[in-house]
């Protein structure tokens, strides 16, 4: 029953990881990085490992994309 | 995709994904009972860890307890990244082709919507990461977490209403109270050690309680360290990425 739904949450990750690198946008790059620790974070909580899944939504969702943001801000949004 | 990714580096790419694969294949299979994990090591924490360790998550006795020793090298791991990050970006200097935006990130967005909403959720977030801290022997969290929720809550009053009105911190503190954080998990484990047991032994702290209750009390102890030294890092990085080290 939970087959299914580990694929389509890989399959939601690979599809982000994608779309993270192609975008020349770096600030949407960013919000599709935090959809990214968003699924890994349900992908996780799907296999029982609540404990990881809790720590990447805090820091993988939160404060790595609060710091690539705050980056940003200081440099330059756009890919050459 | 024109040219995000020239077109040489998807042979190494490749190259490592076809590695993957082949190394993925000698895995044991999700849940496998026959699997060596599963057969020696698992079933000790699953019938120890709540009456040796005091802590039905098994998760916060393996970290803060049975494996006590990595968690601390860890936390010292994490207040270096916060040094390497101050070392490196602290030098900076704002300089006058730096974009107009980089301003907003030290002043604060704030409109009145972003500080209504903000004065509501931020309260809510602080207890949450105190929670998570507190509760993390029964449910999932601990130390880590509630470090990173705490600073992510502290974090949004500055992105609101600017450095000036968050807490102010200056990066010298920051390091010193992340060391303080650190010092706790170490006195803890110094404090064992004082009293004739192995380094981080909670079975010697001098409380009034039992069994797994110390212990408990124990991983509860090195787990306020944690979230300090965590808490404090976390900072000093969002303060050395928006502003530099400077005041």
């Amino acid at each position: 029953m939970i087959a299914p739904l580990v694929t389509l949450f890989l399959v939601l990750m690979v599809i982000c990881a994608i779309a993270a690198l192609a975008t020349p946008d770096l600030l949407a790059a960013v919000v599709i990085f935090g959809a990214f620790s968003f699924f890994s974070a349900i992908f996780y909580t799907l296999l029982g490992a609540l404990d990881v899944a809790f720590t990447e939504a805090a820091v993988g969702a939160a404060i790595t994309t609060i710091f690539f943001v705050s980056a940003i801000y200081r440099t330059d949004r756009k890919v050459d | 995709m024109p040219g995000f990714i020239s077109r040489l580096s998807w042979v190494p790419l490749l190259a490592a994904l076809l590695v993957l694969f082949y190394v993925a294949r000698d895995f044991p299979r999700m849940g496998d009972p026959e699997s060596p994990a599963s057969t020696h090591v698992s079933p000790r924490y699953i019938e120890d860890s709540e009456s040796k360790a005091g802590a039905p998550n098994m998760v916060t006795a393996v970290l803060a307890d049975y494996r006590s020793y990595d968690t601390l090298g860890e936390t010292v791991v994490i207040l270096t990244a916060g040094l390497a990050c101050l070392l490196v970006l602290g030098s900076f200097r704002r300089t006058r082709d730096e974009p107009e935006d980089a301003k907003l990130m030290v002043q604060g967005f704030g409109s009145d919507v972003l500080d209504a909403t903000s004065r509501l959720l931020i309260p809510f977030i602080v207890l949450f990461a105190v929670y998570v801290v507190v509760h993390g022997h029964t449910s999932p969290g601990g130390g880590f977490q509630g470090g990173a929720i705490f600073a992510a809550g502290l974090m949004l009053v500055r992105l609101t209403r600017g450095k000036a009105k968050g807490l102010r911190l200056r990066a010298g503190v920051a390091v010193i109270i992340a060391c303080a954080g650190i010092f706790i998990y170490l006195g803890t484990g110094l404090l064992s050690l004082i009293r004739g047991y192995q380094f981080l032994d909670y079975a010697a702290l001098p409380l009034p309680y039992e069994g797994g209750h110390l212990r408990e009390f124990g991983s509860l102890t090195v787990e306020v360290g944690v979230f300090i030294a965590v808490t404090a890092v976390l900072m000093l990085i969002f303060d050395v990425l928006t502003s530099g080290a400077e005041e």
